[in-house]
Formats: structure tokens, C-alpha cells, sequence
């Protein structure tokens, strides 16, 4: 393995990272809105559903996704007629996978911001005249903004972090499935040591700066005041 | 560190003053982890002495060899870490020896009784992809790709590999159904009758599967003696049974 192998790994895990969270965020955000307006004795049984990929240990969900991928499986089979080609073993098959695992982590923070979301300030904007594409745009998204960005950041923190999943579906392909925290593993299994610390020391160190810059924005401007 | 090492070091003797009764501790690769469990039953029997098995990847077993774990005998799934620790001084030249030596098998779901022509044939036309154990950690691995030189096919196959992480995992995906090839361990699939060939081993480096005996100097005779009993004619033609080539038919 080469260190050109080290730059594609990382890049590859920053795509992975930035699609599943931009993906999640779309399907989080109708999903989040839907579920805290919801009221029903069946959405605990939602609630319980969206977080259960918390609860398998990340190569056994990585295992149950392998069999589901398979080409003569369900999912795997639609996959190669949709596209023609093999879904275990593929980026995509990655994303899918990424957009599982993290799926908690987008939707938690979102819920949590949409329950304690004053729903008098949209009857008062809906009184007011305002469309409810204005409602959203001005009402609705600058109160949730600071979650929108939690989402994101643990769901892409998360996915870069991700090991389990991806190294039971993704089959360890340079430039395809080879992402940082397999090439990492590689270097410690084969005793690669200061290769190994120098990939873990630059995961920690991006991962801490996109953290702190997300929490950075997150946080409530100045004298903004409730 | 040092004051780890004190730690460490009491919490041992405090481990061998309370479990005195004799308990060997094994560290073991994953794909000797089943075979090995057969034969410490065996010894048990023999001998009334239990053991316990921690079952891990070869190099984690090694780095935590290294960092003060206490095992008596470490069965690694290759020679280059029980050589590393005769390196590092961790163990004696002599406490390191071949315990099993492995044979590759290919597995190929098209064909009924699969020959190397049939290698040969896939690899020169598209197809689906083909599993192999990971060249670098693995030694089944290695060997896989050392076949695969020797037969001339790596430049074909070469952008058509999934590897995993080791043989478990390379048959792993064949089992599931996501490849229709793979090249794995022989005793992984010496009880199929269909769809297995075994490879030729003049095709590929001995794999040489070593161990290392790290028991502190309390438990050492315990431990030679285990293994001895690993090496006896009769656990190795045991082996020889599920798919490993007996140690010691190299020099014959």
C-alpha cells in the first residue's frame, strides 16, 4: 500500500462523509418535522425504529447489509437491474450504508429542535399573511438553524469515524471502498506503526477543527437574546 | 509507563497466587481459533489442564503481547509477528516454531469440480469479482496473490480483487452470495465435496502458521508442554484431516 493509497482513503472518506450527511439531511429534515408534529401511540414505535441503528454493533449491521446486498437479494438484485452493475463492493453501496448507521444522528438533534419549536411564532407569521414557503425561510429555519448544524456535523463526524460498516460491505478497493479509518486499520494490523499514527493524528486533527468550527456556528449570534 | 508496568506485574502475581490451579491462556488467530478449540478439549482430557482461548487478529494479539498482556502461547495466523517478537526481544528464537502449515483452496460456485483451468478461463474473460484475504495482513492472503504471480493472472485480476481482512472474511463473502470466486484456506472448506480445488502449494510460499510461547517463567513448562503436545504425530495427522499439511512434511 502506498501513500498515494493514504490521499485517495482520505479523500474518499471526506466524500462519503459530505454526501451521507448532505443526503441525510434530506431525508431528516421531512422525517424530524413529520415525527415531533405527529401525535400518535405509534410514534414511539417510530422513534424506537430510527434509533436502532445504535443498538448493533457496526460489523454486525455491516453484516446483515452484506447478505442484504447480495445479488440475489432483494435490494442487491433491484440494485444490478436499476444500474447494471454490483452494489456490495461500491461506493454507493457505502452511502446506503453510511445514511443506516448515522440515520440517529441526523434525525435526534432535528426532532429535538422541531419539539421545542414555538409553533405560536408560525400561527402568528400565518396570521400575519406570511406563505408558508416564507414561514419556513424566515421563521422556521433561522430557530432551527443551530441543530441543522449538529445534524450535520455528527452525521459527517460520525461517518469518517465509521469503521464496522464499511469493513464488512466495502471489500477494502483503493480508490472505491478504501476508506481512512480500513487503510488505518491496515497500517496497525500489518505493525505499520508510524504510518498508522500519523494517519490517526491527522483524522483527529480534522475532525476536531470541522467540530469546533460547527459548535462555532451553531452557537446563537451575540445579543440576539430570547 | 513504568509505573504501568507495576500495575501489570502486581496484578499477574495477584493472578497467579489466586488461580494457581493450571490454566494455560492462549492468544489465537481467527482461522486457527476452531481447530484449536477441538484440541485444548483434547488436552484437557488427557491431561486435566484448561484453557482459555482469546481469539483475535494476529497483530492485535501481537501489539498487546508487546504492551504487557498476559498469554502463555500465542498462535499466530503467519511467521512475521512471532518473528517480531524474537525481534524485539519479547521472546527467544527458540520459543518460536511452525505449528500448522496451510494449504490454499479456490472456490469457484459455476463449476462443480473446479480445476485451475477454471481460474485460468474466468480471469481472462469479465466477470464478477474475486475475493481474496488481504495480501498485506494476511497470509492466506499472500499466498493467494503469489499464486495468481505464478500462474500469470495478477495483472488480470489484480483491479478485481476484494480482500478482506482475512480468510474468514474472504469466504465470507463467498458464502453470502456476493462473489462467485474466492481463494481461501483449504480447512475452511476441506468438508465441501463441490465447488473446491485445492491448490497446488508449489504455486505459492509455504503458509507457515508459527507460534510463540510468551508464558512468564511460572507457566513456561506448562506451556512447552501444550505445545508439545500440538506438534505430537498424532494432533498434527488430526490436522492433516481438516486441511492443514502436517509440519515436519516440508523436510521429507
Amino acid at each position: 500500500m502506498s501513500s498515494v493509497d493514504d490521499w485517495q482513503a482520505v479523500i474518499l472518506t471526506l466524500q462519503l462523509a459530505l454526501i451521507t450527511g448532505g443526503l441525510l439531511l434530506i431525508f431528516a429534515l421531512p422525517l424530524a418535522w413529520w415525527l415531533a408534529g405527529w401525535r400518535s401511540r405509534m410514534k414511539t414505535l417510530v422513534l424506537a425504529i430510527v434509533a436502532l441503528p445504535l443498538v448493533l454493533p457496526p460489523t454486525v449491521l455491516g453484516f446483515y447489509l452484506l447478505l442484504a446486498f447480495a445479488p440475489d437479494s432483494g435490494i442487491g438484485e433491484a440494485w444490478q437491474w436499476l444500474t447494471g452493475e454490483q452494489l456490495a463492493f461500491s461506493f454507493s453501496a457505502l452511502v446506503l450504508g453510511s445514511l443506516l448507521y448515522s440515520l440517529p444522528f441526523a434525525v435526534q438533534p432535528l426532532y429535538t429542535g422541531f419539539e421545542q419549536l414555538d409553533r405560536r411564532y408560525l400561527d402568528a407569521a400565518a396570521t400575519l399573511g406570511m406563505s408558508r414557503i416564507a414561514r419556513y425561510r424566515h421563521v422556521v429555519f433561522p430557530l432551527i438553524r443551530p441543530h441543522l448544524l449538529i445534524a450535520f456535523g455528527l452525521t459527517v463526524a460520525h461517518t469518517i469515524g465509521e469503521f464496522g460498516v464499511v469493513l464488512m460491505i466495502g471489500g477494502n478497493i483503493p480508490g472505491e471502498t478504501q476508506v481512512l479509518s480500513i487503510a488505518l486499520y491496515d497500517h496497525v494490523e500489518a505493525l505499520d506503526y508510524p504510518r498508522a499514527h500519523a494517519m490517526a493524528l491527522a483524522l483527529l486533527g480534522f475532525s476536531f477543527v470541522l467540530l469546533m468550527a460547527l459548535y462555532q456556528l451553531s452557537r446563537k449570534p451575540r445579543g440576539a437574546g430570547a | 509507563m513504568n509505573s504501568r508496568r507495576i500495575v501489570c506485574f502486581v496484578i499477574s502475581m495477584l493472578m497467579s497466587t489466586v488461580g494457581h490451579a493450571q490454566t494455560l491462556r492462549l492468544g489465537v488467530a481467527a482461522n486457527f481459533a476452531e481447530p484449536l478449540k477441538e484440541i485444548s478439549k483434547r488436552y484437557q482430557q488427557q491431561t486435566g489442564i484448561t484453557t482459555t482461548l482469546t481469539v483475535g487478529a494476529s497483530g492485535t494479539l501481537y501489539a498487546q503481547i508487546q504492551h504487557g498482556a498476559q498469554l502463555d502461547v500465542f498462535l499466530s495466523a503467519d511467521s512475521e509477528r512471532p518473528q517480531a517478537l524474537v525481534e524485539s526481544g519479547r521472546v527467544g528464537s527458540d520459543d518460536v516454531m511452525t505449528y500448522a502449515i496451510g494449504r490454499l483452496a479456490y472456490l469457484d460456485r459455476d463449476v462443480r469440480a473446479p480445476g485451475i483451468h477454471d481460474l485460468q478461463t474466468y480471469a481472462l474473460a469479465p466477470g464478477t469479482r474475486l475475493a481474496i484475504a488481504n495480501p498485506r495482513l494476511a497470509p492466506y492472503g499472500r499466498a493467494a496473490k503469489e499464486a495468481l504471480h505464478t500462474l500469470t493472472l495478477w495483472p488480470n485480476l489484480a483491479t478485481r480483487l476484494v480482500t478482506g481482512k482475512n480468510v474468514q472474511q474472504a469466504y465470507q463473502f463467498y458464502a453470502t452470495g456476493n462473489v462467485d470466486r474466492a481463494l481461501v484456506a483449504y480447512s475452511q472448506v476441506y468438508h465441501l465435496k463441490k465447488h473446491v480445488h485445492l491448490i497446488d502449494a508449489s504455486l505459492h510460499q509455504p503458509i507457515q502458521q508459527q507460534l510463540a510461547i510468551t508464558a512468564p517463567q511460572d507457566n513456561r513448562a506448562a506451556a512447552r508442554q501444550f505445545v508439545a503436545f500440538l506438534l505430537s504425530d498424532e494432533t498434527q495427522q488430526w490436522l492433516a484431516q481438516r486441511g492443514y499439511q502436517p509440519v515436519g512434511d516440508e523436510y521429507q
